[in-house]
């Protein structure tokens, strides 16, 4: 992961002295604000990721010549599908609408998106609500 | 469940699905649930092409309204809605998605993977996007009409004083949304190259689009919040009695609105033309029968872009004359270099090679002179003697067509023509899809160059009435946007026709180098039923090729 932190920390570094020396000649808050926070969120995840290389060393996909086998494993849970994430999308679009027209489509909203997230979260646990469909031909 | 190395012998249920088109009401629940990253990335496109469509049709508005000095097809308030909602549309609701959607589909394909990182996550970022576009346009639905305070919202035009209607507050919670949705997406992205990656395929071994669409996703995390966080305040002020963009006591400040939304607003242009960028970095290598010239010059570039676009956001306000001119300005021109720089490598990519001018081809060209063009009037605009005079005339109107249409039209017919048998099997026709890339050519041209010389001479930009001496160069405008329409037609009628037939030689029709022509068209669930050995940057080319490994780059 060496590229990749040094990717975001030459992004941090490059903003920085922008930042300061914007700050130095306009005394403008709001865009000096945004400057330096832009850069300091790129050098918080860049010190991050140093952190993650530094523990996991050079990874079968930082290196050029390697053998596939060296990367078998599991990658992770792949959910086949889920309908809470547009459960979730309903429910905002429902707050959505609410905060400008009425508190009456707000509250159903929040209902389902409390509902929808707690969904979300323990569907890894509880396992898909989705059954998938059997190949078809 | 799925283990990339050694898979198990193919069960007759892992078979490569066979290629059929989905049949309407077969399995709505299917594309409604879907985590599978081609789904949730066609599912983009096709959302992203209607709410093209929708942009186009006001345009269509626009530009009959225009084709008379007179007011004689809308009412001004009307007018103000359309302008407000193309701009709208086409940037947050059309270009934005497209690139989304293509890097969904394409992004794991590319390096290998069986999915994005976070699955579920990217049917959110999907459904949150649809709905926030639903949000804005239902705008149209109220009875004062939706948003018309054009689409970059300037305080305090689009304060509760001046812009009452319910429409703009629609549009304020829409955009909102589209924004959450964006940044999620941004993060699925990152996590996604930065540890999905397959064997072998390190950092600088990435096709050049799916750098693009790291720089973009670093772009979209750290400029949509500061959007967000605008609009929330907008919509305080509008509603709860905040005084941000006011001024009251002392405290407030309507130029505010400009800083932030510019500050988002500036990456965003860079959101809606890097993954472009890349798509032609894709397709000119291909048809040019060479790798990318300057690879690592081409991504560093990509990356340049990126800080630098975060330094630029105040030459849009250059007008205002609050701002350190000499900052933005140099800051404007030195962005240009980097850019330049990709023209470098594109050009050099084609010089020698053995070219072929297929429809991808000609769509790449297309975006090579249009947004060449409007690259060159970009440093005269940072020119700020130069900008107070053109800002708000169409010359700005022009130059900005020049670089998003070049880029998020001409560069995204590209993708489509390229990759379509990729993702479906199919194959577009060529016939009508070289008659379509002329059309668009002409009609583009037609629409937008005379408008750099209405700027000059004086014509506002936003104005549905215009003096008399501005109407020859208005007629020749909307004269140009019928043939764009046109040229719309065809694509219609090409993506039906070609819907009817699957094609033979889909799996791999152009010679593709990078690692999604090395699996099946459309791909199997999970990708790759075996990924090749990934040795070099075209490992599909070097599949076909081992004997051609040593001499490449590595």
């Amino acid at each position: 992961m060496r590229v990749e932190w040094r990717l975001l920390a030459g992004l941090g570094l490059i903003l920085s002295p922008w930042a300061i020396l914007y700050w130095i000649f306009s005394y403008e808050p709001a865009g000096t604000a945004a400057l330096v926070l832009t850069a300091a969120m790129f050098l918080f995840l860049a010190v991050y990721l140093a952190v993650q290389a530094r523990q996991h060393g050079l990874r079968p996909e930082d290196r050029e010549a390697v053998d596939l086998a060296e990367g078998a494993a599991d990658l992770g849970w792949f959910p086949s599908a889920s309908w809470y994430p547009v459960l979730i999308a309903v429910a905002c679009m429902g707050l959505g609408y609410g905060l400008v027209l009425s508190p009456l489509l707000a509250l159903p909203g929040v209902a389902l998106l409390v509902f929808a997230i707690a969904g979300l979260a323990v569907e890894s646990h509880r396992g898909t609500r989705v059954r998938p469909r059997p190949p078809q031909d | 469940m799925t283990t990339l190395a050694d898979p198990p012998a193919p069960a007759p249920d892992d078979a490569p699905e066979p290629a059929r088109p989905p049949r309407l009401g077969d399995g709505l629940a299917d594309w409604l649930t879907t985590t599978d990253h081609k789904k949730i990335g066609l599912l983009y496109m096709g959302s992203a092409l209607v709410f093209f469509a929708v942009g186009g049709l006001l345009a269509t508005v626009m530009r009959a309204e225009l084709a008379t000095p007179e007011l004689d097809l809308v009412s001004r308030e009307t007018y103000n809605q359309v302008f407000t909602m193309h701009g709208t549309i086409m940037m947050f609701l059309f270009a934005v998605p497209m690139a989304t959607g293509l890097a969904n589909y394409l992004v794991p394909l590319h390096i290998g993977a069986p999915d994005m990182a976070f699955p579920r996550l990217n049917a959110l970022s999907y459904w949150l996007f649809l709905g926030g576009g639903i949000v804005v346009l239902s705008g149209f639905l109220t009875s004062k009409g939706a948003a018309d305070f054009g689409w970059t919202a300037f305080t305090p035009l689009s304060n509760a004083t001046y812009t009452e209607t319910i429409g703009a507050d629609l549009w304020i919670v829409g955009l909102g949304l589209t924004g959450i949705a964006s940044v999620i997406g941004a993060v699925n992205i990152l996590t996604t190259v930065i540890s999905m990656r397959a064997p072998g395929m390190t950092m600088f071994r990435m096709p050049v689009f799916t750098w693009s669409m790291v720089a973009v996703s670093f772009l979209m995390l750290m400029a949509f919040p500061v959007l967000t966080a605008a609009m929330v305040m907008l919509f305080t002020d509008r509603n709860l009695g905040t005084h941000f963009y006011d001024v009251v006591d002392g405290a407030g400040m309507p130029l505010l609105w400009q800083h932030l939304f510019w500050f988002f607003g500036h990456p965003e242009v860079y959101i809606v033309a890097l993954p472009f960028f890349g798509v032609v970095g894709e397709i000119i290598p291909v048809f040019s029968r060479k790798p990318l010239f300057g690879y690592v010059a081409f991504v560093i570039a990509t990356m340049a872009i990126a800080a630098y676009s975060f330094t630029t956001w105040a030459h849009h306000m250059f007008a205002t004359g609050e701002v350190l001119f000499p900052f933005f300005s140099g800051l404007t021109l030195i962005i240009a270099v980097p850019t330049g720089v990709k023209f470098f490598n594109w050009t050099f990519t084609m010089w020698g090679g053995r070219l072929s001018f297929e429809t991808p081809m000609l769509y790449a060209l297309g975006f090579f002179v249009v947004f060449l063009i409007g690259g060159l009037t970009g440093p005269m605009l940072a020119a700020i003697s130069f900008d107070v005079h053109v800002h708000d005339t169409y010359f700005v109107v022009a130059h900005m067509h020049y670089v998003l249409f070049g880029s998020a039209v001409f560069a995204m017919f590209g993708a489509i023509y390229f990759w379509f048998p990729k993702m479906t099997g199919r194959r577009l026709g060529e016939g009508l899809g070289k008659a379509q890339f002329w059309c668009l050519l002409l009609g583009f041209n037609l629409t937008f160059f005379p408008q750099h010389v209405l700027g000059l001479e004086g014509m506002p930009r936003r104005y549905a009435q215009y003096d008399d001496r501005y109407a020859d160069l208005n007629v020749l405008s909307s004269v140009g946007h019928l043939f764009t329409l046109v040229a719309a037609v065809l694509f219609a009628v090409n993506l039906v026709r070609s819907w009817r037939r699957v094609a033979p030689d889909a799996e791999d029709p152009w010679g593709g180098h990078t690692l999604e022509w090395a699996t099946s068209s459309p791909p199997p669930p999970h990708n790759f039923d075996r990924i090749p050995p990934i040795r070099s940057r075209q490992p599909a080319f070097h599949l076909r090729h081992p004997e051609l490994l040593e001499e490449v780059d590595g």
